[in-house]
C-alpha cells in the first residue's frame, strides 16, 4: 500500500503498541489502533480530556474525521483512527531541563494522574518524555498514556517515575550533584539501588528517601525471586484509595525537594557583567532593531545566560529558545521566564557538548542540531568561550551556527577584552588565528553581514548576519 | 501454610538476580506492602530467610542433626 505522500513518522515514538505519532508537512497526527482508538474516545466522551486540555495541562488533540483520515490511515496498517495535535515550536528532552523544570514536569505528570484517577482512568507510564514545554509552560503531550484504571490494579508506572522524575530530583536536592548528565547517559533514569549507594545513612532516613529508595531497592532484589517463586505476590489487588495515597505521598516527596543555593558566577552574571553603561545600551538597541526588523518565527539564544537578550527577542520573535550550560542561570531564567514570558523556552545545554542523537537506533532522541535550523540564532559573548575555552577554530563555529540558523545576531570579543583575558589568565595563548579579520572571513564564507556595529569603549563588535545566497558552480 | 511460606522463601533469598525480572516489581511490591497488616505480613515473608539465618546456623553447628540446612534443601 503505498505511503500518503509527504508522511513520516516520529522516530522517537514507537514503543506504544496502540498508537504513534506521525508527521505530514507541518502537521502533527497521532494514529490509534482499535484498542488506543477505543480508550481515547471513552477519554474524550468522560470530558476528562477537555477539562485538562483547557487548563494546558494536556496538548490538544481533534479527532480527524473519517474522510479526511482514510487517506492518512494508509500510511498505518492497523489503525483505526487518527489524532490532529498542535505543532510544537521545539521538542526538548529532561535532560536539557534544569532542577525546576524537571521538578514542574513531575508535578504536572502527577496532577494529571490524580485527576485522571479520579474520574477512573490511569497513566500506563511515567516518563518526562511525554512532557514538554510550551514556552516555560509543561504540558503533557500523550494523550494515548491514559487508560480506564481496573479496580485492583496497582500504580503500575511508580517506578518508572521514580527512575525518571523522583531519584533525579532527590539526586540533585540531597547531594548537589546534578542529574542531567546522568539522564542524559541513561535514557531509563536513575535505578533506586544507583541512588540508594550515593546517599548517606542521615538521608536514608527521610521518611519520603526511606520508602521510594530505600525499601524500593531491597523490595527490587527480593522481587528478583520472589517473582519466580510465587507470581501470585505480585498480582495482589490494590485499592484505588491506596493508588491515589501514593500518588499523594509522591506529590508531596516531590513539592517538599529544593536545588540548593545556587554557586555559581554565571547565575550573577547579568549583574556583575564589566560593560559599561553606553556599551550595554548600545548593544541592546542593536539587537532589537535587527530583531524588530526581522520578526523572527523561532530564535535560539545561545549561551543566554540569565536571559537578558532572550527577553528582548521575545518581544519580536513568536518562539524563543534559551539556551544555556550552567544550569543555576537556566534555573532562574526560567522563573523569569514563568513571571511573564510565555514564548521563552529555557533549556540547559552546552554547545561545546550538545544533546547527541541517542537511544534505539541512534534516531529516538534526536540531537540539538537536528531540531533546527532556528531563523535566527543569538550569539553574544559566546565566541571567545567557543574558540579560546573550547579550543573550537572560529571557522568551525561559525559552519557550525550556519547549520542551525538561516540568520544571526552574533558578537566578537577581541583578544584584549577582559572577559576574554580571564580565559587566557590560566592558559597560553595559542590562538593567533583569533582575530577579528579572520571572523570576518569566516563569517563571510557562510553568511552575508548586512549590519555590524562597534560596541563603544570595549572592543567588541556586533554582526547582523544573513543567510548567504546558494554558491555558483 | 508454613511449608507454603517456606517454599516461597527458599528462592526468595536466593543470591542470584533474575536478568528477566521487570525493574517496575519493586515498586509494585512496595504497594502491596504498604496495604497495612497485609503489607506487614508480606515484608515478614520476603524477610524470612533472613529472620531465621541465625538460627539455622546454630542448628547447622550441631553434630547430631547434619541433614538439616543441607544444599538440598535450600
Amino acid at each position: 500500500m503505498a505511503r500518503p505522500e509527504g508522511v513520516s513518522f516520529d522516530s522517537g515514538s514507537f514503543k506504544d503498541p496502540h498508537g504513534g505519532v506521525f508527521f505530514q508537512g507541518a502537521r502533527v497526527f497521532r494514529y490509534l489502533t482499535p484498542e488506543g482508538a477505543a480508550s481515547f474516545q471513552a477519554l474524550a466522551a468522560s470530558g476528562l480530556l477537555e477539562k485538562l486540555s483547557q487548563k494546558g495541562s494536556v496538548i490538544g488533540a481533534r479527532e480527524v474525521p473519517p474522510e479526511e483520515a482514510a487517506g492518512l490511515l494508509q500510511a498505518v496498517p492497523g489503525a483505526d483512527l487518527v489524532v490532529e495535535h498542535p505543532r510544537l515550536p521545539f521538542i526538548s528532552y529532561c535532560y536539557e531541563w534544569p532542577f525546576k523544570m524537571l521538578k514542574a514536569a513531575a508535578l504536572l505528570h502527577l496532577e494529571v494522574l490524580a485527576a485522571a484517577l479520579e474520574r477512573g482512568y490511569i497513566l500506563k507510564d511515567a516518563t518526562p518524555y511525554n512532557i514538554q514545554f510550551l514556552g516555560p509552560r509543561p504540558v503533557l503531550v500523550d494523550v494515548a498514556s491514559f487508560e480506564p484504571y481496573r479496580e485492583g490494579d496497582p500504580w503500575n508506572a511508580y517506578s518508572q517515575f521514580c527512575r525518571l522524575f523522583l531519584n533525579p530530583l532527590l539526586l540533585q536536592a540531597l547531594t548537589g550533584v546534578r542529574f542531567q548528565g546522568w539522564l542524559r547517559g541513561s535514557l531509563d533514569g536513575i535505578a533506586p539501588a544507583e541512588l540508594s549507594r550515593l546517599l548517606p545513612w542521615r538521608h536514608k532516613l527521610r521518611p519520603s528517601v526511606f520508602l521510594h529508595v530505600v525499601l524500593q531497592t531491597w523490595l527490587d532484589r527480593r522481587a528478583a525471586s520472589a517473582d519466580a517463586a510465587d507470581p501470585g505476590l505480585m498480582r495482589r489487588k490494590i485499592s484505588r484509595k491506596r493508588v491515589t495515597r501514593l500518588v499523594e505521598r509522591v506529590r508531596s516527596a516531590v513539592e517538599g525537594l529544593r536545588s540548593g543555593p545556587s554557586a555559581s558566577p554565571w547565575a550573577r552574571y547579568d549583574d556583575e557583567n564589566t560593560y559599561s553603561e553606553e556599551a550595554r545600551a548600545c548593544k541592546d538597541a542593536f539587537v532589537e532593531r535587527t530583531l524588530a526588523a526581522q520578526k523572527p518565527g523561532v530564535v535560539w539564544d545561545l549561551g543566554c545566560n540569565t536571559g537578558r537578550y532572550s527577553f528582548i527577542a521575545a518581544r519580536h520573535a513568536e518562539h524563543v529558545v534559551a539556551m544555556d550550560s550552567d544550569p543555576d542561570a537556566v534555573d532562574r531564567l526560567y522563573l523569569r521566564a514563568r513571571g511573564g514570558a510565555p514564548n521563552v523556552l529555557p533549556l540547559v545545554i552546552d554547545l561545546l557538548d550538545p544533546s547527541p542523537d541517542h537511544g534505539w537506533a541512534q534516531a529516538e532522541r534526536r540531537g540539538l542540531s537536528q531540531r533546527g535550523p532556528a531563523d535566527l540564532a543569538l550569539c553574544l559573548a559566546l565566541v571567545h568561550h567557543l574558540a579560546i575555552a573550547g579550543n573550537v577554530p572560529l571557522r568551525h563555529v561559525v559552519a557550525w551556527l550556519a547549520r542551525v540558523a538561516r540568520s544571526g545576531i552574533i558578537e566578537f570579543v577581541p583578544k584584549e577584552d577582559p572577559g576574554a583575558q580571564s580565559l587566557l589568565r590560566w592558559r597560553r595563548d595559542v590562538y593567533p588565528a583569533y582575530t577579528q579579520a579572520a571572523f570576518e572571513a569566516a563569517l563571510e564564507e557562510r553568511f552575508q553581514i548586512i549590519d555590524q556595529r562597534a560596541l563603544p569603549g570595549s572592543g567588541r563588535v556586533l554582526y547582523s548576519l544573513a543567510q548567504a545566497r546558494p554558491r555558483e558552480g | 501454610m508454613f511449608a507454603h511460606l517456606s517454599t516461597a522463601l527458599a528462592s526468595v533469598a536466593g543470591p542470584g538476580s533474575s536478568p528477566y525480572v521487570d525493574p517496575t516489581a519493586g515498586g509494585i511490591l512496595l504497594q502491596v506492602v504498604l496495604g497495612g497488616i497485609t503489607g506487614i505480613l508480606v515484608l515478614v515473608r520476603l524477610s524470612w530467610r533472613r529472620l531465621v539465618a541465625p538460627f539455622r546456623r546454630k542448628r547447622k553447628a550441631t553434630p547430631a542433626n547434619p541433614e538439616v540446612d543441607s544444599p538440598r534443601g535450600s
